[in-house]
């Protein structure tokens, strides 16, 4: 055993509790300072888990209707596509028309049908562009209006000039159907 | 005698003056004489700080096991939510593309700004005997309408501005029109009637009251 070691084993007999003290304050430093990240990544890791869990829970508290509106929507929009015309079926579609013109008595001067306008890819319906001059009475033109809007399948007009006398009034419309691709 | 050749005690003197003698006395294993030891301070504040780093290490270590067991606890919250918020988010993806389709049609029917019948119906119920018109152009901006005023030139410019007035004040049009002007009004030389000409412009945010019910 050498001098300076005989001289430490001396000292350590000497004051024994203060270096347990030093040890074990060596000893706790250490362990603060490697341990020092884990409370924040800890508080992190929490805040993340427990955001999740509020989402989680808020989307199964928020879906409590969904199904029922779901369904609703589903029944409304089967609704909606039995009211829309099939974008292919030109010939098909003019009958409406025709029907229309039998049923409520007007005259067409002119039926044909737009440019077909390009949907988007994600669409599910385009409109579907016609052309319709008619004459008729004021009585049948209205008729023939309340028809087409109010009518089987969805139609917005887009411009209408109606011109006339007393007995005959002409009216010359730009429309779209509701098309389903 | 003797205390007469002994010097008087003067400590300040005693202490600058050269011993007469070497010391050898070794101050390390004497012992010490102090009311309270040296060793008893020392210890005393080495045991002070190692319990102070030992409270704080432990106020850590509770911390610590404190925000898992929390996290332990959110992490079931999720396990017991998460086949449900799945189903959740499914069924609102469905939801989400039919809400879609609701809403392209929705916007379909957005441009028709008014259902034409029932304005035609509306100006015909509104039409005082004195005016006739002649022609309705809708577009996507407004409504033109053309027509002569019955009876005299001199009367017919005052019963046109009336008919004007008679539309503004209408709530039915002045809901649907920013402005209704009338904007030409000429004497017809070969009937000697006024013929007048109303511009009717939409206002830029309306309702859309297309067709379409049923």
């Amino acid at each position: 055993m050498s001098i300076d070691t005989q001289a430490i084993v001396t000292r350590v007999k000497k004051y024994p509790i203060l270096v347990i003290c030093a040890g074990l304050s060596i000893g706790f430093f250490a362990l603060l300072h490697f341990r020092s990240d884990l409370a924040a990544k800890q508080q992190v890791e929490l805040d993340r888990v427990t955001e999740a869990g509020r989402r989680y829970r808020s989307n199964v508290s928020n879906s409590v209707q969904l199904q029922e509106q779901l369904d609703f929507l589903i029944q409304a929009n089967q609704a909606v596509k039995a009211r829309a015309l099939n974008a292919e079926g030109l010939a098909e579609n003019l009958q409406y028309f025709y029907r229309l013109e039998s049923e409520v008595g007007v005259k067409y001067r002119d039926l044909r049908p737009g440019n077909r306008v390009a949907a988007a890819n994600q669409a599910a319906y385009v409109p579907i562009n016609y052309t319709v001059n008619i004459d008729g009475s004021f009585a049948q033109i209205i008729t023939f209006l309340k028809h087409l809007e109010q009518g089987t399948y969805f139609c917005r007009i887009t411009s209408a000039s109606a011109s006339g006398g007393d007995a005959t009034v002409s009216l010359n419309l730009n429309l779209d159907l509701l098309g389903v691709k | 005698m003797l205390s007469f050749l002994k010097k008087p005690s003067d400590k300040s003197s005693a202490s600058a003056a050269p011993m007469w003698h070497p010391n050898f006395r070794n101050f390390e294993r004497l012992p010490d004489t102090k009311v309270v030891r040296t060793t008893f301070f020392i210890n005393g504040v080495a045991i002070l700080v190692a319990t102070t780093l030992a409270i704080y290490v432990t106020y850590r270590e509770v911390e610590l096991n404190t925000l898992k067991a929390d996290t332990d606890a959110a992490q079931q919250v999720i396990d017991a939510n998460k086949p449900g918020s799945d189903q959740s988010v499914a069924l609102f993806k469905k939801f989400q593309e039919q809400e879609k389709k609701i809403q392209e049609l929705d916007q379909f029917l957005a441009i028709s700004k008014i259902t034409l019948s029932d304005f035609i119906l509306q100006l015909g119920s509104t039409l005082p005997p004195s005016v006739i018109l002649s022609s309705i152009d809708y577009r996507p901006a407004g409504v033109i309408l053309r027509g002569r005023i019955k009876g005299s030139s001199e009367e017919g410019a005052g019963k046109a501005d009336a008919y004007v007035n008679d539309l503004t004040k209408n709530s039915y049009f002045s809901e649907l029109f920013d402005s209704i002007k009338l904007t030409n009004i000429v004497r017809d030389p070969a009937s000697g009637e006024i013929v007048i000409q109303i511009d009717l412009r939409f206002r830029a945010q309306i309702k859309p009251t297309s067709g379409g019910k049923k």
